[in-house]
């Protein structure tokens, strides 16, 4: 890790005239590698411009201040992700190769939603409020885009616009997006609106398209051009000299084949939040690649990997951080509810009853894997917040084998011997497919189908490749499989998109569930008197247009209940997603933390100056 | 002249067939390159829905994958008659003929540096070898040669890579050039390449050059029992004129044959090497079309590599002869 200090920072608040010349961080590095500290009155570094001193060696912390209180470092956090780092691209409409991750550090988030206290901080969105009709934002009026221009509501709404050609999720309650003014966006809503789902999907929004660059493409689009040919143009643009707001911008030139580089932006308004030089993001293309760069210090911190605890504890040194936040997903077994066994809720039953998920967990990581408290389609994380003390009501399907051959028996199924078959003999056979990269999917698919098999069942396990597994799985040929039963997105906290996930799903299959879960089912009824009969669809959509908070919650609870009784996934763990920071050259908040629950740290605290460099 | 145009017949008959299957079997490879964007999307960045990610994807590739096979054979054969490859997926809007124009040269390069490598060292040892055949250089020369050329060259470039570049740091770990350098005919540009080039380049010459060198020592010492080379030395010609035109014209006749063919195996070797090494030429790509299922992009580099194959050994046949009018033209040693 390369380090310079600069001991005798300009004030860039009170040099604004200076900044234009010169900008903070460019002169950070260049008195830094000239050690030409000394012509602006005082000293610092070493003789040799590389800086490794400490704030100690000069004694006299406070001629260090850049005018914030802080120290600025030439220093870069060093940081992986699994993209080419000559490929990636900044064009958000083009999927391919997009962000490499660094789309958190130069593009701003509206707010960002915290995990444990369930709020929204605020951030390029100042405020916001949601009416029956409508929905304005208001933006922050300091946001500044890298080529110097303002950020305005115009570029907000430019990039909301252009949504609407990609399904974007804002359109499925918009009508219409307006910038009445500078930092005014206006949409209006087409009909009723949960506002807590507008909410998710608003704030979970970026400001990542200036009109500059994506205006003429709205504008062709407006003006009758073929849609397919200007999205199919737009979706295929590789930008790799991406206009951002963010407190970093990518720079192409500054990146090399083994790493992305985004260096501070120094104009943006929280510059002074910022006191390391940037991120260098190198590419690693294996999770024990991942390991052992943090192992050997080559990495100051990661966004995301599955590390198992063992290893943590044995290998890793103590000066890195774990930061476990609750994840939206985990392994779940998919059921294909057209087969003739795995389509009887006995049998969905029965495997819930005859496997432990405690154990499964255990197997594949105790200390970040969780079982969802009660199956019922919403994340460890908010389930108590929506389910209250109506959770008692759900079945746990803690493990009952007794209760389990009791389903099978009224299902049809007898025992002969120690395999459970039909009345035409057949025993209970599949094949169950899985990821086979991810170890910990693998290690809870191998546990659930042994159990299964101790239990009477012929499962058989069979790892595929990521693009054959969704192959595969969009087209329903399967019979069992383990998936996530969830997605990763932030939005899928909210339970109308993870009840959506699991009763009405359009992840692989855009026509019907890939997992063909009907559209309505009956259900006992939650007070135990009869059936209730549940119109999936219907519900969902009720879901997402009712204004009113208690309504909707009932309807949460009715959903989760459905997804309960019948397991059209039966979800065998929730994961922590985990996310590493190193203390050696860096301080951050406790990673216990609250504020250390949201996604992603490695960034989000940058921008919030809780991320520093220590110079040490 | 028709032993020429069968040999050529033969030759197009083969890439005609070569390209038929490659077509199948790509198209009835599991996950296309729509499922496989919106994988990897989700896996490496989540925050996007994935029915949002499918329309993305959808206009992103831009064309019709869901047309039948044979439709689709039919045009792709149709246009490739006409001279063109498609339209890469992944690299859209670039042509497959792009991508590849521009990375086989490196491909080529990096062979060319190689074989010259593997052919220099390989003729001149297997020749020594011969000379010294039964002493300890021989010995240990072949026991050498014989251990290396069982080492496969991805063996080779993933311990060069973690010895001389990531531990000592001797060499680049990656790339073509230097990033920052532009190519041209500039020192810079040239040395760039030349010190990127090192390592994939002695993957294949240290687990080649052994085979060559083999083979050459064999060839020798089996001319060197002639008849003609003793008749040679009873006439008191210099020892040097023997070595070079008696016995060295002749051992090196049946390494001509090794070595066109062993520029086909390097082809099909660049597509592991350059990976490894990340160096972007046509194997580099082909790797990456086949990650991408980038169908067009899979065919068309497929197809260039067959080609060449075909064309080198096709060379070999033909030129044989005439490095050696003993082998009369469409006799029975034909490589087919």
């Amino acid at each position: 890790m390369s380090l310079e200090q600069n001991t005798c920072m300009v004030d860039s608040q009170s040099h604004k005239e200076y900044d234009d010349v010169v900008s903070r961080r460019k002169f950070v590095a260049l008195t830094g590698v000239t050690g030409a500290a000394a012509l602006a009155g005082c000293t610092g570094g070493d003789d040799e411009g590389n800086g490794d001193n400490n704030s100690d060696d000069n004694g006299d912390n406070n001629s260090d201040d850049n005018g914030d209180g802080n120290q600025d470092y030439d220093v870069w956090f060093e940081t992986g992700n699994w993209n080419d780092p000559t490929s990636v691209q900044f064009n958000p409409y083009n999927p391919a190769s997009l962000g490499g991750q660094l789309e958190n550090a130069v593009w701003e988030e509206f707010a960002k939603y915290n995990i444990e206290t369930g709020e929204w901080v605020s951030w390029a969105a100042a405020n916001w409020d949601i009416a029956e009709d409508s929905v304005t934002l208001e933006i922050r009026d300091d946001l500044v885009w890298n080529n110097g221009e303002d950020v305005t509501a115009e570029d907000v709404v430019t990039g909301m616009r252009l949504q609407e050609y990609q399904d974007g999720e804002i359109w499925d309650f918009a009508e219409s997006v307006e910038a009445p003014d500078d930092t005014t966006v206006e949409i209006s809503l087409e009909g009723s609106a949960n506002s807590e789902i507008v909410r998710w999907v608003l704030l979970t929004g970026n400001i990542n398209a200036s009109q500059e660059e994506y205006g003429e493409y709205l504008e062709r689009l407006e003006d009758g051009e073929d849609e397919d040919e200007v999205m199919s143009e737009l979706a295929s643009w590789n930008n790799r000299e991406p206009i951002t707001c963010g407190p970093f911008e990518f720079s192409d030139e500054d990146s090399t084949n083994q790493y992305m580089a985004a260096p501070a932006f120094d104009d943006h308004p929280d510059a002074d939040n910022i006191n390391f030089s940037g991120y260098h993001m190198y590419q690693r293309s294996s999770n024990e690649a991942y390991h052992s760069s943090l192992i050997n210090g080559e990495f100051d911190g990661l966004l995301s990997l599955f590390v198992p605890a063992e290893l943590i504890d044995a290998q890793f040194p103590d000066t890195v951080d774990e930061i476990q936040i609750p994840g939206t997903f985990g392994a779940g077994i998919h059921f294909n509810h057209d087969h003739d066994v795995f389509g009887q809720r006995e049998v969905r039953q029965a495997i819930a009853f005859a496997t432990d998920w405690e154990l499964a967990a255990q197997n594949a990581d105790p200390s970040s894997k969780q079982v969802p408290e009660v199956p019922c389609g919403i994340t460890t994380a908010a389930i108590q917040d929506y389910l209250g003390d109506d959770i008692d009501d759900f079945e746990s399907y803690d493990q009952d084998q007794e209760r389990a051959a009791e389903l099978l028996e009224e299902a049809g199924f007898e025992q002969d011997g120690d395999t459970w078959v039909d009345e035409n003999g057949d025993p209970i056979s599949a094949t169950v497919i899985y990821p086979s990269g991810w170890s910990d999917f693998v290690a809870a698919a191998e546990t659930v189908v042994s159990q299964l098999n101790d239990f009477g069942f012929e499962l058989e396990l069979e790892g595929q490749e990521r693009g054959t597994l969704e192959e595969n799985l969009g087209n329903s040929d399967f019979e069992l499989a383990n998936f996530e039963w969830n997605e990763g997105a932030v939005q899928f906290n909210h339970p109308y998109y993870s009840l959506r996930h699991n009763l009405q799903n359009r992840q692989l299959n855009s026509e019907e569930s890939f997992f063909k879960y009907p559209e309505s089912v009956e259900v006992p009824a939650r007070d135990g008197d009869g059936t209730m009969e549940v119109d999936l669809v219907q519900r969902l959509n009720d879901l997402a247009s009712e204004a009113d908070e208690d309504a909707a919650n009932e309807i949460i609870k009715e959903l989760a209940w459905v997804v309960n009784q019948d397991l059209p996934i039966m979800p065998v763990q929730s994961k922590f997603e985990q996310s590493f920071l190193s203390n050696d050259g860096w301080e951050y908040p406790d990673p216990e933390s609250e504020e250390m629950q949201a996604l992603w740290p490695l960034y989000w605290q940058a921008k919030q100056g809780n991320l520093q460099a220590t110079g040490e | 002249m028709n032993w020429f145009i069968k040999r050529i017949g033969q030759g197009v008959f083969t890439i005609f067939t070569v390209a038929s299957l490659t077509f199948v079997l790509i198209r009835v490879m599991p996950g296309g390159p729509a499922q496989q964007m919106v994988a990897d999307m989700r896996q490496r960045q989540p925050s996007l829905s994935t029915e949002q990610l499918n329309v993305m994807a959808a206009q992103r590739i831009g064309v019709d994958l869901n047309r039948p096979i044979h439709e689709a054979y039919i045009d792709y054969m149709l246009n490739l008659a006409g001279g063109s490859l498609g339209q890469s997926i992944q690299y859209h809007p670039e042509t497959v003929a792009d991508i590849i124009a521009r990375s086989l040269p490196w491909t080529a390069f990096v062979m060319s540096i190689s074989l010259l490598f593997v052919f220099i060292l390989g003729i001149g040892l297997g020749a020594i070898m011969a000379y010294k055949e039964g002493s300890k250089f021989d010995v240990g020369s072949s026991i050498i040669a014989i251990f290396l050329s069982s080492v496969p060259y991805y063996v080779a470039g993933v311990v060069l890579i973690y010895v001389l570049a990531l531990e000592l740091s001797l060499f680049p770990l990656n790339g073509r050039y230097p990033k920052g350098v532009d190519p041209g005919f500039t020192l810079e540009f040239i040395g760039g390449a030349l010190y990127h080039v090192i390592l994939p380049a002695a993957s294949f010459v240290i687990t080649t050059w052994g085979g060559f060198a083999l083979g050459m020592r064999g060839n020798s010492v089996q001319v060197l029992g002639q008849d003609y080379i003793r008749v040679a030395k009873l006439r008191g010609l210099a020892d040097r004129r023997i070595a070079l035109r008696y016995v060295g014209r002749n051992a090196i006749l049946p390494m001509w044959t090794s070595f066109l063919i062993q520029v086909g195996f390097m082809f099909g070797a660049s597509i592991i090497l350059e990976e490894i090494f990340s160096y972007r030429g046509i194997g580099y790509y082909m790797f990456d079309s086949i990650d991408n299922r980038d169908y067009p992009l899979m065919m068309g580099t497929f197809l260039v590599i067959t080609v060449c194959v075909v064309i080198a050994v096709l060379v070999a046949d033909m030129t044989y002869g005439k490095l050696d009018p003993r082998v009369e033209a469409g006799g029975k040693d034909e490589s087919y």
